[in-house]
């Protein structure tokens, strides 16, 4: 089963079995139904699918307004990207809504162009930026487990939220750490593995780096705590802390093309339990690769890992 | 309020025009004195279509409205005191002080959200009208918005969702001829929205004469078409925004004219008569040719009278 297949299959039980429920969007019951991620979902009992026209900022608002009115909605959105034309809504609208006692579920549900290849618009990979206007929760998927918990507690629960799955792996094969924790109960966090060496960190979509790098390390004898923060909002990292302040060595990995990453939030927080020199961070340099079309691979340097996570290190 | 065949009689038209005026007017003299640091956007001069809209809606319809929504609030039951102290964002007031003027909506009464942002509301009621038809509803959706909001491209985005969705909608445009300082010819091309609505098969209404019954009359069967056909209307209202003035200083020695289009009216006084200019831009204007002199001015010192009971 590839990534695609296993989230569509946790979209199909989880909005057979939502009760009223719109999900639209463009293609979304179309040509390849937004690459397969919302094949097999159609209208059937109390659920409406719906293709749409192509208004962006016009579905956004359709969906603020269904869950106003007590019906739940997903806006199934092939590209994130197609979210900056929706922005007044998923901002001011959603400030207003606040306010409201919601009964209704509203889920923005989008594909996080990550590929590399379409050109300098792909500088945004990630949700930091819209999540942080919006002020709303914001999951990403990058795991089989990961991806049950979120689906499973926001798909269509009161309130509003994205959630993203990447573009880049969706025809890989689904994923899954050795272990599963999920620190907050919530999706938010989550750990994979365990050790006493490193505390190695997953944002955004790179998680599969990090499962292979904890595999990596592990076969040179070095064990470590793994964790993907899927929550794009501020969290509680305090099981993460904890961890550091255990492993005295943390190394954090985030593929977001973004100045505005949630993973500084976690780099600050763990100044008060790591001397800095033990914390190694892996991001993506701003340069030019962010603003043309290329592989854009996120690629772990494992030996700077091996010297950052060496006891003679520090 | 709520739909009914029966019309108001002239009496009861003639008090509630003159309340939704002398409340207005009321809220002027406070925003003259500085006593809100809210921004206050007063409709002088909308008060028919406000009642008009208030009359036709049904039990369960829901209104959509925008920064510009005094007249709606007060026309669907909302008090001078309730407004007031929403304005001074008190606990007591209409959204317990957590929305202040340009997000006013007050849910209980049937709005259900507005906007501050131009055309930001569209969207919002496609998706109450299109929750209304997946209910099975017999609500309609009024959506209120204006002729500068209609240049958004969610004027648009809207209409084409409500069209293709089949929903259930009154797109009330109220066309004062202004958006902040520009009239429309100072910023745009007109626009024939007949054709517009048209060319997505909308029908299409224009309300022009500030006559209130017959606003409501037209309105109810407006409503009963959106019904009937699951098909947004579009309604096109011509009024003027009241309470302009001319500015004069030093730069402007011979005077400005300013329309009015937020704050304080500063040359409109709260008067026992509240007629504000002799045309029919003006509603009390039309509203006084059904009646003795005599006999409207003393409907409006008992409205005057009781909207100061009320404030008191």
């Amino acid at each position: 089963v590839n990534y695609v297949e296993h989230v569509n299959g946790l979209l199909r039980d989880r909005i057979g079995n939502a009760g009223r429920l719109a999900v639209y969007g463009q293609n979304v019951c179309a040509g390849s139904c937004i690459g397969g991620l919302m094949r097999g979902i159609v209208s059937a009992g109390e659920v409406t699918v719906v293709n749409t026209p192509n208004t962006e900022n016009g579905l956004v608002g359709l969906g603020m307004g269904l869950m106003l009115r007590g019906v739940s909605a997903i806006y199934a959105m092939k590209q994130h990207d197609f979210m900056l034309l929706g922005v007044d809504q998923l901002a001011n609208t959603a400030y207003v809504l606040r306010r409201h006692p919601l009964s209704a579920s509203f889920t923005i549900l989008t594909v996080v162009v990550d590929s590399g290849y379409e050109g300098p618009q792909s500088a945004l990979n990630n949700l930091s930026e819209l999540c942080s206007i919006a002020r709303l929760p914001c999951y990403t998927i990058t795991n089989r487990d990961d991806a049950a918990l979120v689906v499973d507690r926001h798909l269509v629960a009161p309130g509003i939220r994205i959630i993203a799955v990447s573009q880049r792996l969706f025809r890989t094969p689904i994923i899954a750490g050795p272990e599963f924790n999920s620190c907050d109960r919530d999706g938010g966090i989550s750990q994979h593995d365990s050790g006493e060496r490193a505390t190695i960190v997953c944002f955004n979509f790179s998680f599969p780096q990090g499962l292979d790098l904890c595999a990596a390390l592990k076969a040179r004898g070095i064990d470590a705590d793994l964790f993907s923060v899927n929550a794009v909002h501020p969290t509680d990292y305090g099981e993460i802390l904890a961890s550091v302040t255990r492993t005295q060595r943390l190394v954090v990995l985030d593929d977001s093309k973004s100045v505005n990453r949630t993973s500084h939030q976690l780099l600050l927080a763990a100044r008060g339990v790591c001397d800095s020199r033990h914390v190694l961070y892996l991001e993506r340099p701003f340069d030019d690769g962010w603003f043309r079309p290329n592989p854009d691979c996120f690629e772990v340097d494992l030996e700077k890992v091996l010297q950052h996570t060496s006891p003679q290190q520090g | 309020m709520g739909p009914s065949s029966a019309l108001p009689n002239a009496r009861a038209v003639a008090s509630e025009i003159l309340k939704l005026r002398f409340a207005q007017l009321i809220i002027n003299e406070q925003v003259k004195k500085g006593a809100f640091r809210i921004p206050v956007h007063l409709a002088l001069g909308h008060e028919a279509i406000a009642f008009a809209v208030a009359h036709a809606i049904g039990p369960h319809d829901a209104l959509v409205l925008s920064h510009r929504n005094i007249h709606y609030n007060l026309a669907l039951g909302a008090t001078v005191r309730k407004i007031l102290d929403e304005f001074r964002l008190e606990p007591t007031g209409l959204a317990s002080g957590g929305l202040g003027s340009m997000n006013l909506s007050n849910s209980a009464a049937g709005v259900l959200y507005t906007s501050s942002v131009l055309g930001n509301n569209l969207p919002v009621a496609a998706g109450i009208a299109f929750a209304d038809r997946l209910r099975h509803s017999d609500a309609v959706t009024v959506v209120v918005t204006g002729d500068g909001a209609m240049e958004e491209g969610a004027f648009y985005e809207t209409l084409l969702m409500m069209r293709s969705l089949r929903c259930s909608a009154l797109v009330i445009v109220e066309n004062n001829g202004w958006s902040l300082a520009t009239s429309i010819t100072e910023r745009r091309c007109a626009i024939d929205l007949a054709a517009l609505a048209g060319g997505i098969g909308a029908p299409f209404q224009r309300l022009t004469g500030n006559v209130a019954l017959l606003y409501l009359s037209q309105l109810q069967q407006l409503r009963q078409q959106a019904l009937a056909e699951a098909t947004p209307v579009v309604v096109e209202v011509d009024l003027k925004t009241l309470g302009d003035w001319r500015m004069v200083n030093t730069e402007y020695p011979n005077g400005k004219y300013i329309n009015y289009h937020a704050g304080a009216a500063p040359k409109v006084d709260l008067a026992e008569w509240p007629l504000l200019i002799e045309s029919e831009a003006d509603p009390l204007h039309v509203l006084a040719q059904h009646f003795a002199n005599p006999d409207i001015q003393k409907i409006a010192r008992d409205v005057l009278e009781r909207l100061k009971e009320e404030i008191a």
